[in-house]
């Protein structure tokens, strides 16, 4: 299959700058070396707790913020180092949703300006076609067109999100990047919006990239999951063996974390000591080291990469490596 | 005697755009060390309900027009300001979501809890202060002492939740009412959060009412479940009756629509299962139950006159045409 994006060590530090003549006196790691790649049609799933940069590496492949350091493949093309009106012609192939459906959406505007503001400047459609453009985009999401002159506020939470996945939708795009795209809603417009997604993948053929902390709505709807902490990937598996089978002690926890709704099952939750450390200057070596119940001398001074651990499945863990 | 018992609680809000029913007839009791799990969607009334014991509504345009709400054998709804000033913080107490905004930015942590053993044991500053640090060892915060001189934004989300759990539990209440604990925290941290929790209410012997949209943290730590819809309680029952045998089509529908971990691995990808429609607006006027303009199963009789709670059996009820 081919690859649709490939990302190659991503890296994004934010300077952090005191005092009169604001010298840099430090950087915050958001993202730090993070590689990986997506197959046409295929859903990645990013998980994390705040501030490990799942949402920085999201912003960074659009890049809406630029990335420091790295490669990223789009089609084959490195976009990294295009200006930005070729990079603007490749922007309407990727196309993001945000969490927040009311604070995305411009309040002054009408949906049908909202999703019509992205057909125009990207010179898609015009006049008719444009309306009828904005009609068809509206169906598919199953928003009423006859409501394309109302105002975001005069929708509900699930109705504005399928507002901006609508925006998203209008340029046409073959990547499609949900950051927490159904956290804020919910649990059965939740559904409702999860199995829209699903649709409209298999309808318009659609990859995606979904940014969530919530470990069952990302088992449900993606191939294969990446797992950041501070910045780094350390684990790595089509969703089967993720699930089934987690082998860094941080996936470990993050999954038996998760409340189940069986009052049966036994909780078997592994409580881990402390706070995600600060980004600005992370532990060194493996930055779990300080949470983890596994730690030995090694953890403290080398930094685990990611290595194959059988099959599709890469860990970065210095005790996992067969 | 039950600890709790809150009979036929109905709370309005009188808005411009019409009055707002959020609560319609809401009864339930809680016995001694029992913990209860409040679930529902956004707007359901569950926030207000228990807001409404410790009246933390504003008044107006909030208004409690019915009901009586007994604590101990006493009526809090007929309460005065300085009586129930006294209850609020040491017989009851209460954790909100937001840890950073319900804590005070220009007072350090230390003084913010002291102040309870000050207000309500009387105790002189020095020994506040001890006390102070013995609670702050109780929730595992580190080095309490030098924390006790530090403010709210020096602290992690997950550090402040454990303050705000830290203040509530500071006088040994008998009732903590904890509205989404851990719904701003992390996976992580959630798990922690929820441990101590559980772990202090048992040892202070204080019983709980835990509201939260996620069923997930109900099944793991309450015994017993309430289910509100559009400012009712649609079903009630212990843990295990509801989340095995549910019975009303709401509460069926938002346990299937519920991704489930391991599902999917083991049964393939299926679309989850949708309840039409949203939530309706509180100001609108509908006759019969609230929900049967979203539920598959709706008769003549569900759009005409509401249901009444029925038991099915001694410690599970519906209110449902289905079952009446």
């Amino acid at each position: 299959m081919e690859n649709l994006l490939q990302v190659n060590n991503l890296k994004k530090y934010f300077p952090v700058k005191r005092g009169v003549f604001k010298r840099t006196f430090g950087h915050v790691y958001a993202v730090d070396g993070v590689s990986f790649h997506l197959a046409k049609g295929e859903t990645l799933g990013i998980v994390g707790e705040s501030g490990c940069g799942k949402s920085t590496t999201a912003r960074a492949i659009l890049r809406l913020t630029e990335p420091t350091k790295g490669e990223i493949y789009f089609q084959g093309q490195n976009i990294c180092k295009l200006d930005s009106s070729r990079m603007k012609s490749i922007r309407k192939k990727m196309q993001m949703i945000f969490q927040d459906p009311y604070g995305s959406l411009n309040p002054r505007m009408t949906v049908g300006n909202i999703i019509g503001d992205s057909i125009d400047i990207h010179k898609l459609y015009r006049g008719n076609r444009k309306k009828e453009r904005i009609v068809y985009i509206m169906e598919s999401v199953e928003l009423n067109p006859d409501q394309i002159g109302r105002y975001p506020h005069q929708f509900s939470g699930g109705q504005r999100q399928r507002i901006g996945i609508a925006r998203a939708l209008a340029t046409e795009p073959e990547l499609i990047i949900g950051d927490e795209p159904v956290s804020a809603l919910d649990v059965s417009i939740q559904a409702q919006i999860i199995n829209l997604l699903e649709n409209l993948q298999t309808r318009f053929g659609l990859s995606y990239i979904i940014i969530a902390h919530d470990m069952a709505v990302i088992e449900h709807m993606c191939d294969r999951i990446a797992v950041m902490y501070l910045g780094r990937i350390v684990e790595m598996a089509d969703f089967k063996s993720l699930y089934g089978n987690p082998l860094h002690p941080y996936t470990q926890a993050l999954l038996s974390a998760v409340p189940v709704i069986d009052p049966d099952t036994e909780g078997k939750t592994i409580i881990l000591k402390g706070d995600v450390p600060s980004p600005i200057n992370p532990p060194p070596g493996c930055h779990f080291h300080t949470r983890c119940i596994h730690k030995k001398e090694e953890c403290e001074q080398k930094v685990p990469h990611l290595k194959p651990a059988g099959g599709d499945h890469f860990v970065a863990c210095h005790f996992k490596h067969k | 005697m039950p600890l709790l018992d809150v009979k036929n609680l109905s709370v309005n809000f009188n808005t411009l755009e019409g009055t707002v029913r959020a609560v319609q007839g809401v009864s339930f009791s809680l016995k001694k060390r029992e913990i209860i799990g409040i679930v529902g969607e956004s707007g359901c009334g569950k926030s207000v309900t228990v807001r409404s014991i410790l009246r933390l509504i504003p008044m107006p345009p909030g208004e409690i027009s019915e009901g009586r709400i007994m604590f101990n054998g006493e009526n809090l709804l007929a309460l005065d300001q300085k009586r129930l000033r006294g209850i609020r913080g040491s017989n009851i107490s209460m954790i909100f979501q937001e840890p950073m905004t319900s804590l005070n930015p220009v007072f350090t942590i230390g003084n913010q809890i002291s102040e309870t053993f000050k207000v309500h044991q009387k105790m002189n500053k020095q020994r506040a202060r001890k006390a102070t640090i013995n609670i702050l060892e109780k929730v595992s915060i580190p080095s309490p002492e030098k924390r006790f001189e530090e403010y709210p934004h020096q602290l992690s989300g997950g550090m402040r939740q454990r303050v705000m759990i830290a203040i509530a539990l500071a006088c040994q209440p008998k009732l903590l009412i904890a509205d989404e604990p851990t719904t701003a925290l992390d996976m992580t941290v959630q798990a922690q959060i929820l441990d101590l929790m559980l772990q202090l209410s048992d040892q202070f012997d204080t019983s709980i009412l835990l509201i939260t949209h996620d069923l997930g943290i109900v099944a793991q730590t309450a015994s017993k479940v309430i289910v509100m819809y559009a400012g009712k309680i649609i079903e009630t029952g212990s843990v295990s009756s509801i989340f095995k045998h549910p019975f009303h089509p709401y509460t069926i529908g938002l346990i299937k629509s519920l991704p489930r971990m391991g599902l999917r691995s083991q049964y393939g990808k299926k679309p989850l299962h949708e309840i039409p429609g949203i939530v309706p607006s509180m100001n609108e006027n509908i006759s019969g139950c609230w929900f049967a303009p979203r539920c598959d199963q709706s008769m003549d009789i569900c759009r005409k006159v509401a249901p009444l709670q029925k038991y099915i059996d001694s410690d599970h009820s519906v209110s449902c045409w289905l079952f009446n």
